[in-house]
């Protein structure tokens, strides 16, 4: 073969850069419907926020008390998934999700100690509301309501497990890490309260 | 076939190739959040308010250093509500260059009030400004976009103050450099507030 390392490397990276579309819900696929519950979740940034809006109170709290919001999370989650299945819409997105960031970005900005039944009450209210969120995405049908609750239910999972444990690792390390979570929250409180308004309107 | 290092880009190239997904309609969120971003940097009245506020807590230390940037964004969102619910609030425009010249003036004069004074006044502040926001959200927008737009763009306005403001450590000409940002800052909110009532 012949050696032109600089135009292969450029050609390479000029491929790389092309744009071109594709289907990010893979419905053709045997396993399509998970990864469009997954994708739901991820892509939307109300849904990112309220898990991080979680996260951050996580890094306010004791860590005997914030490890049961990963059972709660996900616990919250399936069960917001079975009542948009069984239930349909109920309220509006944006108020629930608006209330959700509101709240936890508040108790986050305060930096307020819960405890324990508390945390995870509040925990499994705010997976509630993103199952619930999502779930009403599958509920008229159009897809696999297992495979897209699965999707859901473990890309709201990992995320929210990944983000509490860099939360509370970073506040573990860092002088400096509470404070910014302190403010963090405060925006994430802020961003709920104008959705949560505009809802109302 | 030896496979050589260019190849092996090449391969990993074509792996890492970015692709559009298509799952989520952007157009709306796109052009709200571009349009929240850029409210708060695109007015200077704003802009320069903000950074005070980053100044101001700087120069106090903790905990306002903290206290400011947190009361700031939540006393902004309920000023967005009420624009949002249709409850006027008068004076926006002149209590925001109010904002600028005495958030300047408190930066310049090194000023040190007792920690509610201080919230207080950048609470109030911050009631105009999200007020502000909260009017001129673009029809087409998704609210959502818009409003993580503008708590971005505030919060990292903010965080430029504070930086700004850790020169108030460094010894010689650091509290002085501070002071200088706040007296432009107040000299800019004088401009606005001339404007606002129609004397410039």
């Amino acid at each position: 073969m012949m050696r032109r390392p600089a135009g292969f490397a450029a050609l390479a990276f000029a491929a790389a850069a092309a744009p071109t579309p594709a289907a990010a819900h893979l419905v053709g696929m045997e396993f399509g419907d998970f990864y469009a519950g997954s994708l739901h979740l991820v892509l939307a940034p109300g849904y990112v926020a309220a898990l991080a809006g979680l996260a951050l109170v996580a890094a306010g709290q004791a860590r005997e008390t914030a490890r049961w919001m990963l059972a709660a999370l996900p616990a919250g989650i399936g069960a917001g998934i079975l009542l948009a299945y069984g239930a349909g819409p109920l309220a509006p997105e944006a108020l629930l999700i608006g209330a959700a960031l509101a709240v936890t970005g508040l108790i986050g900005a305060f930096a307020l100690r819960m405890p324990m039944l508390a945390l995870g009450s509040l925990c499994a209210a705010g997976g509630a509301v993103l199952g619930y969120a999502n779930g009403l995405a599958a509920y008229e049908g159009g897809v696999d309501r297992l495979l897209f609750a699965l999707g859901v239910l473990s890309a709201g999972t990992v995320i929210g497990t990944l983000t509490i444990a860099v939360a509370s690792a970073l506040t573990d390390a860092h002088r400096w890490a509470p404070l910014g979570a302190r403010v963090a929250s405060s925006w994430i409180a802020a961003i709920g309260t104008i959705y949560f308004a505009f809802s109302l309107s | 076939m030896r496979v050589t290092t260019p190849l092996r880009l090449a391969v990993l190239a074509f792996v890492l190739m970015p692709t559009a997904a298509l799952a989520h309609s952007t157009a709306g969120a796109e052009s709200g959040f571009v349009s929240g971003l850029l409210h708060p940097i695109l007015g200077i009245d704003h802009l320069v308010a903000m950074v005070a506020v980053g100044l101001w807590g700087a120069q106090l230390g903790m905990p306002l250093l903290v206290a400011l940037p947190v009361a700031f964004p939540l006393m902004m969102a309920v000023g967005a509500m009420l624009a949002i619910a249709g409850v006027p609030l008068p004076g926006v425009e002149l209590g925001i260059s109010l904002s600028a010249l005495a958030l300047g003036l408190v930066v310049a004069l090194a000023f040190r009030p007792p920690l509610w004074v201080a919230v207080a006044l950048v609470a109030a502040f911050a009631l105009f400004h999200g007020h502000a926001h909260g009017e001129e959200i673009p029809a087409a927008a998704s609210p959502l976009a818009y409003g993580i737009g503008f708590v971005l763009a505030t919060g990292f306005l903010h965080l430029a103050g504070i930086a700004i403001g850790l020169l108030n450590e460094v010894r010689g000409f650091g509290p002085a450099v501070v002071r200088g940002c706040g007296g432009v800052i107040a000299a800019i909110g004088l401009v606005y507030v001339s404007g606002a009532l129609g004397i410039a």
